[in-house]
């Protein structure tokens, strides 16, 4: 049990001063990062924030200043050797169009220098598997990023990277992929997940806001919402006077933007004031018709994150890795 | 001129041979970092056979490989040997043909194929997929050349060996000269491949790519024909300069490799093959092919450093 805590409290994923330029422009300026075994982090920013160019650094497939360790194995001097511990899923799913799915399985197989018996595993894993005679070109982008994930997850990695993921499917493709997400996390999987702007903050075990490539802020979701004192929604229904009374009510116990859309009533309210004035409403004796409370996400908040950290100003909270001296 | 000959040492030929053999061997080396063991080799071998299947496909391969062929044929020539009315010196003349005729043809099978080759998988992300597996650059440049390099020599075999089944099917002793045809051919090819590779690296479109592979050839092309012109000058500056002119031209070296090669006789050499002769004498053979090799060994080995250098995505 000791040897296993040990054994956690020792990156999966260490980067120590990782820079990366493009001639004259910097993408990446000094990042160091520790990501723990089991977590998934998930990385936020705007387009062009560095999300992207971290990951590859992580892959090596561009070249850096720094270093990045996999499993204790330098991205650099054994990229074979540390790209064994990590399955990659691009943002855009690029496949060969002629070939079809179990040819790519194949070839991957090949590449990882493995048998082909993981393949039906894997392809029936993101139910990829009755369709796996049919060519790339032929498959929906849903599939395609399916097949992505499959493709990363023969050898079992340890780490996952996952570059924006849900960019290019539908809302439906989105769900699948948060179920499949659950389930690799169910796993112990270490996974690392680039978004602008998705649904995934609620799966994350922490969250990095980049910009500019610099760390803006990171920490576990809870932690960062309440730093930003976000508020959440609440809306009551209420028919005609009493709409009015609820208006005062809440008005008094703190809520703020208050609007009245027919017998819908919109309020913001404090995250941390929240249960409060659910309490005050019941025990106010008003009749209310229903109620609804829309949590806010961290990916709809990371915008006020990056207009109030300025690049330079560094104001890296302490995170869980940082606590265990991990960071 | 006779003065020029003699200051020609011919131990600097073998050296630059093996200068040719080290540059191939440094590029292996320096690919594998000295780790042959630790080579992904399945990996390796899995992006050769994709290539090389991926490759073998395209229609601009299959029409080279019918081109080769119907230039091997000689189709006034089959009608005569099937009246068993081929005049005496009719081999070596034909191959001394065929020789001028398909060598500056050879480098556009490499070169538009390989200029695309890096550029395109770059273009469509398809690299950044197989870079991210546990294989490194090295071991996709090796797998990625070694199948292009593969793909291609089979259509020139296919091509002139076809075409030397049908056609000089009479003697077995005939085949070879075509062989050897075949094997010097595909020396130039994989010089052709080596200066594609590093157009395909340096170009940012698949469009590009392909345009600069061709105008790549149009010049070896030209250049090729006009080395004659060029010798008939350089030879008032010197044999030694008129060699150079020649060894320079990896599609007239690669020729001339052939017709020393095959064994044609003195009445098929052209002014260039004169001079090779007259200032290398018995070495004149050796002299062509290691410029040959040089021209694969340097074109590998800077290819192979320009994209260890540069980013895959």
């Amino acid at each position: 049990m000791q040897q296993l805590t040990q054994q956690q409290q020792v990156p999966i994923v260490k980067i120590e001063k990782l820079e990366k330029r493009y001639g004259k422009f910097t993408a990446l300026h000094e990042l160091n990062l520790d990501i723990m075994p089991g977590s998934h982090l998930l990385i936020l920013g705007p387009n062009g924030a560095g999300k992207t160019t971290l990951i590859k650094s992580m892959m090596g497939i561009l070249n850096y200043s720094g270093k990045i360790t996999i499993n204790g194995i330098d991205v650099t001097k054994d990229p074979r050797g540390a790209k064994r511990n990590i399955g990659y899923v691009p943002q855009n799913y690029a496949f060969y169009e002629s070939l079809t799915i179990y040819d790519h399985a194949v070839l991957t197989t090949r590449l990882k220098n493995l048998g082909t018996d993981q393949i039906e595993e894997k392809l029936r894993l993101v139910n990829l598997w009755e369709t796996r005679r049919r060519r790339v070109r032929a498959c929906s982008d849903g599939m395609k990023q399916r097949l992505g994930i499959a493709l990363a997850m023969i050898g079992n990695p340890k780490v996952l990277l996952l570059d924006e993921p849900t960019s290019n499917v539908d809302l439906r493709g989105q769900l699948e992929f948060q179920k499949l997400l659950r389930a690799l996390i169910a796993q112990g999987k270490t996974m690392i997940t680039t978004s602008h702007l998705t649904g995934l903050g609620e799966l994350a075990t922490e969250v990095m806001v980049i910009d500019h490539g610099r760390i803006i802020t990171r920490g576990p979701p809870d932690e960062l919402m309440s730093r930003l004192s976000v508020n959440d929604t609440i809306f009551i229904r209420a028919k005609g006077v009493i709409a009015e009374n609820v208006k005062r009510l809440t008005q008094d116990l703190g809520a703020t933007d208050i609007e009245i859309d027919g017998e819908w009533l919109r309020a913001a309210v404090p995250t941390k004031m929240k249960l409060g004035m659910l309490k005050g409403l019941l025990n106010s004796g008003i009749a209310i018709d229903d109620l609804l409370v829309e949590r806010s996400q961290i990916e709809s908040e990371y915008v006020k994150l990056i207009g109030a950290g300025a690049p330079g100003v560094d104001n890296v909270p302490s995170t869980p890795a940082a606590k265990r001296g991990g960071n | 001129m006779a003065a020029a000959v003699n200051t020609v040492d011919y131990t600097t030929l073998y050296a630059v041979l093996a200068i040719a053999v080290i540059f191939g061997a440094a590029t292996l080396v320096l690919a594998t970092r000295g780790r042959m063991k630790q080579m992904n080799s399945k990996g390796v071998w899995g992006i050769l056979a994709f290539t090389y299947r991926e490759a073998i496909r395209t229609k601009w391969l299959i029409i080279f490989g019918v081109i080769f062929f119907l230039l091997a044929v000689d189709i006034p020539d089959l009608y005569l040997a099937a009246a068993q009315n081929l005049p005496p010196e009719y081999l070596p003349s034909n191959l001394a043909d065929l020789i001028s005729v398909s060598f500056p043809l050879i480098p556009l099978l490499p070169l538009p194929l390989g200029a695309v080759t890096i550029v395109d998988e770059r273009e469509s992300g398809t690299l950044q997929y197989l870079l991210s597996n546990p294989v490194t650059k090295a071991e996709f440049f090796i797998g990625r050349s070694a199948g292009l390099l593969l793909a291609t020599t089979t259509v020139i075999v296919l091509g002139f060996g076809g075409a030397a089944a049908v056609v000089y099917s009479m003697s077995l002793a005939a085949y070879a000269p075509i062989v050897l045809i075949m094997l010097f051919a595909g020396l130039l090819n994989a010089a052709m491949l080596g200066i594609a590779l590093i157009i395909s690296e340096f170009s940012k479109r698949k469009a590009t790519a392909m345009g600069v592979g061709i105008m790549v050839w149009f010049l070896l092309a030209v250049v090729s024909s006009l080395d004659q012109l060029v010798i008939t000058v350089s030879l008032k500056l010197g044999a030694i300069a008129a060699l150079g002119v020649v060894l320079f031209d990896p599609v007239e070296s690669s020729r001339l490799l052939t017709v020393f090669g095959a064994g044609l006789g003195a009445s098929q050499f052209t002014n260039s093959a004169l001079v090779v002769q007259f200032v290398l004498k018995n070495s004149a053979f050796d002299g062509v092919l290691a410029s040959v090799l040089t021209w694969i060994g340097v074109t590998f080995f800077i290819g192979f450093l320009i994209f260890r250098h540069q980013d895959a995505a």
